[in-house]
């Protein structure tokens, strides 16, 4: 039987791999060391497939289609952005479990939007590039987006039922996997908009302390106005933390760093969640 | 029409590197593709992001499309036109 062997919440900044100049070097490399600690553990896991819960920034889909959630269920590839520094590259799939989920949904209650051909923005990859693959690139990886950028914005309550579904129907998979999951995104940014390069550590601080206490009713009762008032529309993306968080009933965090970083435009903050 | 069709007109910017050809070659023949006033053209052509987002596009469209047509090192540009004050 598949189970659920971990879980992390980390950023998917695309300036982590493409940072610019007046980059604060420590901060950085504390961000990759975290990186790369969650790639020991994936690794230590015995992880044999990932799932990363990310965000659309217009790359993936345009103003003629916005859907609420979607999974890739065939081939993989990305980024589609060519300036942030990381190969195009194929990504190992596991298709066979995808097709599982996304029929799981359809039998629960939820009609995921399906992509046979996915390609990736930096919402999905980077996560991939710098946790997954260091890890093993026997890994196989799931993509799943939710609308947490793009307006329509899907709900906290819609990504928390996504995320339980997700998990139930990785522990409903007849097939020995051992399955990490991915919430990416946040913390407080804003993206192209006038406060743009505003970061806000208080609010940063106080979404690592509720992942920490395992808290979800508490991160699931955050407003969206509450949210892009203190950490701008780019914090929105803690609706991919929690439907990742929803997947595994009972966690508890451990902040693995956490970086306040003007230059990369956002408060980056890694976690490790522990069942 | 809305800003939906002129969000359109930037994310087949952002989508298609041909089209930024076209559209820095001949902003009005590129813009004639898409039903927009004479004010949400004049954003595009002038890349007005400040005013766009002022009237409800997406930012992520218009920091996308900013750095399509103008570069990564553009960056700070923008940032200008979004009206901060950023050391030269």
């Amino acid at each position: 039987m598949a189970k659920i062997v971990g879980a992390f919440c980390m950023p998917h900044d695309p300036y982590i791999t493409a940072a610019p100049p007046n980059t604060n070097q420590e901060q950085l490399g504390n961000v990759r060391a975290a990186f790369a600690r969650v790639a020991d553990r994936i690794a230590e896991l015995k992880t044999t497939t990932v799932i990363t819960i990310g965000s659309d920034h217009y790359c993936m889909f345009g103003p003629q289609l916005i859907p609420a959630y979607a999974i890739g269920i065939g081939d993989i590839t990305g980024p589609m952005e060519p300036w942030m520094g990381v190969k195009e590259q194929v990504v190992n799939d596991n298709r066979e479990m995808a097709q599982h989920i996304l029929q799981y949904g359809a039998a629960h209650g939820f009609d995921w939007a399906a992509s046979k051909t996915m390609c990736l923005d930096h919402g999905t990859i980077l996560p991939i590039e710098l946790a997954v693959t260091p890890a093993g690139k026997q890994i196989k990886n799931i993509p799943v987006y939710i609308s947490s950028t793009l307006e329509p914005f899907i709900s906290m309550k819609r990504s928390h039922e996504l995320g339980k579904c997700i998990g139930d129907a990785v522990r409903a998979w007849p097939q020995d996997e051992r399955v990490v999951i991915l919430g990416t995104g946040g913390i407080s940014h804003w993206v192209g908009t006038r406060e743009m390069g505003k970061v806000n550590p208080e609010f940063d601080y106080q979404i690592l302390d509720l992942t920490e206490k395992g808290d979800l009713q508490a991160l699931m009762a955050l407003e969206d106005s509450y949210i892009l008032e203190h950490g701008g529309n780019g914090a929105l993306e803690i609706k991919n933390w929690v439907c990742a968080m929803s997947a595994l009933p009972g966690f508890t965090g451990k902040t693995y760093c956490y970086e306040p970083m003007p230059e990369l435009i956002t408060g980056l903050g890694i976690a490790e969640l522990i069942v | 029409m809305s800003t939906f069709m002129l969000e359109k007109a930037l994310w087949d910017l952002g989508d298609d590197p041909h089209k930024i050809a076209a559209f820095n070659t001949d902003p009005d023949a590129y813009l004639d593709n898409y039903i927009l006033t004479e004010r949400e053209r004049k954003q595009v052509v002038n890349l007005d992001v400040d005013e766009m987002a002022d009237d409800g596009v997406s930012t992520l469209l218009t920091l996308m499309v900013w750095i399509m047509i103008r570069g990564t090192e553009s960056f700070p540009d923008y940032l200008r036109k979004m009206g901060q004050e950023v050391p030269a």
